[in-house]
């Protein structure tokens, strides 16, 4: 047994740039059947190109994860394209940035919907797709500051945490199924590509703290990389941890040691 | 490329495995040699104790065209500690990969464990750890993707009302608190170290322990661990796929730790 997606159906969210590319991209080489969930037409088709011309198989859906409809029509398309799906990787997310006095109502409410109600709803939708073949790998996304907190992304860190104990809570809830529910905990893969998001709510605040600090956080001596993240989510997502649900898996570089 | 991806082989990588006669640390064992490393089992015992095991690891090594040996080893003894270092050095030439699986365990709550029983498990358990990696670190330093992997348990991070195991659960507590201080204090030498938290595995170990009476209806998943799923994820942590996950406990139980109450 390895690590093996061959001819498996793998719906990756966030996928047109960074951390969700490069899932995306690895998954497509390890034979599976991806299809490239973001909100941006372009960068979605970018990740696609890049697949083919890898010579794998792959398809982009521009929907945004917070509605509904769009979420159901991207599952029936995925089905009648591909088949019953086999992996979910909850990646899109955004973040939010400002003093917390200054953030606004509209910037808190549109993080939770798209981390926590587009991670609910992806989960829930392709669910019910999973439950057709009887398993399934449902990977979600937290974030050291899922653990840590964070002042100037209050909104983001609190989703994030959020979304450990809604992997928890879903794991048993779908354990029957056959279907494992984890969540991948990243810390920072670079601030220029703002790496776990694809909506960017509010220009970054200008205090925010720099690489160069992060990487002295973290034992490793080094930021991560898209590929990183995206070695460990095969991982979580391949038969090689099928008795792993409801967990973590932490890919910083030791930050939270 | 299909399947067989690069990620979990490792090719001319020298790996010791404590424990690993028998259960887990044998599995972990085959699952690194399966995979391209070369591997010492070192054991206070040679033969499995499951009788339905009729080779050594050493020759499931073997049989992966990998190199295997055996070193007599009580973690828990630094004369052997030292002497399975030493050992390996002279066959390998160095150290990539180090599991820390060696481990016993007695049931009782803490009035009931008698102070020699409570002794020996902390001696296997955490000891032995501090035996091993005294003389290994160094060589682990010196290797280009050094790998510590500390076998713990889900007993290390929730107390279990099934049976009391006062002197387990507080030792792979310590473990699991060992591992993160280690990965900070080796991470600049690039040496990545995590725990792997199992939960109920169908080992022979679980037969004594629980005396027939299985906690493994417990598990969210609707199957029971095996030793295999164990060697999976240390095969993943000991790869290149794992290069950039340190002072992690992972927890592989089914979930187990987080209930089936609803």
């Amino acid at each position: 047994m390895d690590l093996d997606v061959s001819g498996e159906v793998a719906v990756v969210t966030g996928a047109g740039r960074n951390i969700g590319r490069s899932i995306s991209t690895l998954f497509a080489s390890e034979g599976a059947k991806v299809i490239v969930v973001d909100i941006d037409r372009e960068r979605a088709t970018e990740t696609v190109d890049m697949i083919e011309a890898d010579g794998g198989e792959a398809r982009a859906q521009t929907i945004d994860v917070t509605d509904e409809g769009q979420v159901r029509k991207m599952v029936e398309y995925t089905e009648d394209e591909f088949g019953p799906i086999d992996i979910l990787v909850n990646n899109a997310a955004v973040k939010e940035s400002s003093e917390f006095l200054e953030m606004s109502t509209n910037a808190f409410n549109r993080t939770v919907e798209v981390n926590l109600r587009g991670t609910f709803l992806c989960t829930r939708e392709v669910s019910k797709s999973m439950q057709k073949s009887g398993r399934g790998s449902i990977v979600n996304f937290s974030s050291t500051s899922g653990h840590r907190g964070e002042k100037y992304s209050v909104a983001y860190a609190t989703t994030k945490a959020g979304i450990l104990n809604f992997t928890r809570s879903v794991a048993k809830a779908l354990a029957d199924d056959g279907i494992r529910v984890n969540t991948i905990t990243p810390t920072r893969t670079g601030k220029t590509t703002l790496s776990d998001s694809n909506v960017d709510v509010e220009s970054r605040h200008s205090d925010d703290v720099e690489d160069d600090q992060i990487r002295d956080m973290i034992p490793m001596g080094r930021l991560g990389t898209p590929d990183d993240i995206a070695t460990a989510t095969l991982y979580l997502a391949s038969p090689l941890s099928q008795f792993i649900t409801g967990a973590e898996l932490q890919v910083n570089g030791g930050r939270l040691a | 490329m299909e399947g067989e991806g690069p990620f979990v082989k490792l090719e001319n990588r020298a790996a010791v495995v404590t424990g690993a006669a028998s259960g887990i640390g044998r599995a972990i064992a085959i699952e690194l040699a399966r995979n391209g490393a070369d591997v010492i089992v070192a054991d206070v015992r040679e033969a499995p104790k499951s009788k339905e095991e009729n080779t050594t690891t050493v020759e499931e090594i073997e049989s992966h065209g990998q190199r295997g040996a055996f070193v007599k080893t009580d973690v828990g003894d630094s004369d052997d500690t030292k002497n399975l270092i030493t050992e390996t050095v002279e066959r390998f030439g160095g150290i990539d990969i180090f599991v820390n699986n060696a481990g016993i365990s007695v049931e009782g709550k803490i009035h009931e464990t008698p102070r020699e029983d409570w002794n020996n498990v902390q001696n296997v358990n955490m000891n032995g750890i501090y035996n091993c990696m005294r003389t290994a670190i160094p060589h682990l330093q010196e290797s280009d993707s050094g790998r510590v992997i500390n076998i713990a348990s889900q007993r290390g991070m929730r107390g279990g009302a099934v049976d009391a195991k006062a002197a387990y659960s507080s030792s792979k507590g310590a473990v699991i608190q060992l591992t993160r201080q280690m990965a900070i204090d080796y991470g600049p030498d690039g040496i990545t170290v995590n725990a792997i938290c199992p939960g109920p595995i169908d080992t022979s170990m679980n037969d004594m322990d629980e005396s027939g009476e299985f906690i493994f209806d417990q598990i969210t998943l609707p199957y029971v661990g095996q030793p295999e799923d164990i060697g999976n994820a240390a095969l993943f942590l000991a790869s290149d796929a794992g290069r950039y996950i340190t002072g992690h406990a992972l927890v592989v139980d089914g979930g187990y730790l987080v209930g089936t109450e609803r």
